[in-house]
């Protein structure tokens, strides 16, 4: 009882700002107009799925969301362990590697587009080297930038959490597992690997719902409508709510939300069996 | 047990989180332009406004104005008019009416802005209004013009000023502009009312082109006929350019005119990727490397007409003599008739408690009660106010032109025969100008810009197009 009387501000405080105006939303989409509208079932996600627009903006965030998490979870992992053993100028470069998390957005968009753009600093250098130019922004490779972004710009934070779990694993398993002979690719997978799971599951976990924030560097960098391959989930809500259309934008919401809570079920309830398996 | 609140904290910390960054996402739009803006002074009036921004999906319930539209006990009724900038004209119309009308109380808002902040306090101003309006709260009038009018039409959230006009018995039709009221619609109805219009067109050199020996029909004349011409007066003509302007403005144009034939919005179809498309680009390409659109003295100017006053400065404000009004070329299956822009488009809240109210109010500011000057910005729909405006002309004799502008000030003298053209030109705009100009428009000319810079090929440039349409169509 009395944790729930510590527990009540920040409930109170979600559920204002959280649960229930997302009710109200989950309402509000099965409705045909904005407050005092009548019930109309599925009608408005018939609508939604029926958007072309949409399909193309669930597909894109799927795609980078597939592309750009390996990709991070990989690229942190390895450079904590880089930086986990000696090495010259560690604490320079851990400190380095964590400054893009401070940087704010809108410099480092700026950046970016000086660097992309049709007439930027990269196609600048092509010409240099008597290359065909590429217009980064507009074309496939728009994906592409906005994945090197996400790396840049998270990797920093996850090595952190990577480095703690690596330095929560006991030393003596690896001498063990030296002393009976085990080899650094064998210590990798078999030790590392295995007590670094937890935090794993973490890591992975946070670095989705970050790429599905990639969307702010992407409004400002392409605008409300970017080439379509950049055109993510929430540049279709974005644009709903400038149309006026709340009944879709719910509709988008609300499946998404929906979508990501399956999702991190799923990978909450494989945590469990892994711990059950490790006790 | 213990795992399962695990796992729920667990799920509240990715809803969080998921929504951090949905409300990042929109509140984009507002950041920085809070703060500033509204109180202006007038008590309660505009407070309230500042409020309810930022959270899309969230709650809808914001931007509060109960109590304002409410009537007040001693049955005096409350009509909230709501505009971007304020107006001396809607000042003196409340105050004219609310002397008529001594149980009538109007409530004008606007925002106060300045210079450095206007472009983030209008997108302010319609995000408030739009959450405001959605939530079937907003202002019993608005101004339209800088709100996306056929959003609302589509939410239906505005009334349709034609029953209106059909149900009222005192309004006559014909005391107006008919021309505007018929064409000034949108979505099948007339749900802004054009207080006043502006005539649109091009100002054209008369006598150089006479000299050059070209005939040109206005009423009627194409794109292509246009073309032709051009290119006649680039050959025989004295001056270098044809038209002062920019090549995307002019394909703009030109898509516009043909937007059927580009796009197919119920089949959420684009045809940009098409020989017709990248056949315009390089006909306007062509223009532009031929002369015929360039920045140096040109036979045609593309503007605005104002007012009376206006007309007449602007037309000698081009260093020529003998300027006209021409038309801007059509397409084949337009009919014949100049081209107009709404404005002071007001639109009427269709949750609103005050509609027969507020329907006579705008009644009021249609007629010609509202004297304004012949100077003043825009041709009055009311066709009796609009001859008072040229009795008045006829009185002044002659009209001054801006200190700043070509003429420095000097006089221009009122001529009947320019007047009787200006008034054939007024009776027969017939097509709407948009007042903002659309998404797609918006695209066509940014993405253009590396065509006509030479930097893309006409068929890259048309593949963006046709990309980014698609997405905007299907939506």
């Amino acid at each position: 009882m009395l944790a729930l009387l510590f527990l009540a501000p920040s409930l109170i405080g979600f559920a204002v700002f959280y649960i229930i105006p997302f009710a109200m939303g989950v309402y509000e989409s099965f409705t045909d107009r904005t407050l005092g509208g009548s019930f109309v079932g599925f009608d408005n996600y018939k609508e939604l799925l029926a958007s072309s627009s949409f399909r193309k903006a669930a597909a894109n965030t799927l795609l980078f969301t597939g592309l750009s998490v390996p990709l991070l979870i990989a690229a942190s992992l390895s450079l904590a362990l880089l930086l986990n053993r000696p090495l010259f100028f560690r604490n320079g470069l851990r400190t380095a590697f964590i400054l893009p998390l401070v940087v704010p957005v809108a410099s480092i968009v700026m950046i970016w587009q000086i660097f992309a753009d049709w007439n930027g600093t990269l196609n600048l250098w092509l010409h240099h080297w008597g290359k065909e130019r590429v217009d980064w922004l507009q074309s496939d490779w728009s994906m592409g930038v906005l994945v090197i972004m996400y790396l840049w710009k998270n990797i920093g934070y996850n090595m952190i959490l990577f480095l703690a779990g690596l330095q929560s694993i006991p030393q003596d398993y690896y001498e063990t597992a030296r002393i009976e002979g085990a080899g650094r690719l064998r210590q990798l997978v078999h030790i590392t690997l295995v007590y670094l799971t937890p935090t794993m599951f973490f890591v992975i976990l946070i670095s989705i719902i970050n790429s599905f924030k990639v969307f702010r560097e992407t409004y400002l960098l392409a605008g409300d409508y970017p080439y379509d391959r950049i055109y993510m989930l929430q540049h279709y809500m974005n644009n709903m709510f400038f149309s006026l259309d709340i009944q879709k934008l719910t509709a988008a919401a609300t499946l998404m939300v929906g979508c990501i809570v399956l999702f991190v079920t799923g990978l909450l309830r494989a945590e469990r069996r892994f711990r059950d398996n490790m006790e | 047990m213990k795992k399962m609140m695990g796992i729920l904290t667990s799920l509240i910390l990715v809803f969080t989180l998921a929504a951090c960054s949905g409300g990042n996402g929109s509140g984009n739009h507002t950041e920085g332009s809070s703060g500033n803006g509204n109180g202006n002074g007038n008590g309660n009036g505009n407070g309230n406004v500042s409020s309810g921004s930022g959270d899309p999906a969230g709650k809808p319930g914001k931007g509060d104005q109960e109590g304002e539209t409410a009537t007040t006990d001693i049955g005096k009724k409350t009509i909230v008019f709501s505009t971007f900038w304020q107006d001396d004209k809607f000042e003196e119309a409340k105050k004219k009416y609310e002397a008529l009308h001594p149980n009538i109380e109007i409530k004008l808002q606007h925002i106060d802005t300045d210079n450095a902040h206007v472009e983030a306090d209008l997108e302010k101003f319609a995000t408030t209004t739009n959450t405001a309006m959605l939530a079937g709260k907003g202002p019993d009038l608005l101004e339209m013009d800088k709100l996306p009018i056929e959003d609302y039409v589509k939410r239906g959230l505005l009334a349709d000023f034609n029953t209106m006009m059909e149900q009222d018995k005192s309004f006559n039709r014909a005391d107006y502009f008919t021309n505007i009221l018929d064409n000034a619609g949108v979505g099948g109805g007339l749900y802004g009312m054009p207080l006043s219009f502006f005539l649109m067109g091009f100002a054209g050199d008369v006598d150089a082109i006479a000299k050059a020996g070209v005939q040109i029909d206005d009423k009627s004349w194409s794109w292509d006929d246009f073309a032709q011409i051009a290119k006649k007066l680039v050959k025989d003509g004295d001056y270098p350019n044809v038209i002062a302007s920019m090549p995307g403005s002019i394909l703009t144009m030109m898509v516009t005119d043909n937007y059927a034939s580009f796009i197919d919005v119920k089949k959420g179809k684009a045809n940009f990727e098409t020989a017709a498309f990248t056949d315009m680009m390089k006909q306007v390409k062509t223009m532009a490397d031929d002369g015929v659109i360039g920045q140096e003295r040109p036979y045609f100017f593309p503007t605005q007409i104002n007012s009376p006053g206006d007309y007449l400065t602007t037309l000698k404000g081009y260093l020529a003599k003998n300027m006209s009004l021409y038309a801007k070329p059509h397409t084949k299956d337009t009919s014949p008739g100049g081209y107009f822009r709404s404005y002071r488009t007001i639109g009427l809240n269709a949750n609103s408690k005050v509609k027969q109210e507020a329907w006579d109010f705008i009644k009021f500011m249609m007629s010609e009660e509202i004297a304004s000057s012949p100077l003043s910005a825009g041709f009055p729909i009311n066709k009796k106010a609009y001859a008072n405006q040229l009795e008045e002309l006829k009185k002044m004799g002659s009209v001054k032109g801006h200190e700043e502008g070509p003429l420095h000030g000097a006089s221009v003298p009122v001529d009947d025969a320019k007047i009787q053209q200006l008034t054939g030109y007024v009776n027969g705009a017939i097509h709407q100008v948009a007042y903002q100009s659309s998404k797609v428009e918006e695209i066509i000319y940014n993405e253009s810009l590396a065509f006509f810079s030479g930097q893309k090929t006409a068929e890259a440039v048309a593949k963006l197009i046709q990309n980014k349409v698609t997405t905007y169509i299907n939506e």
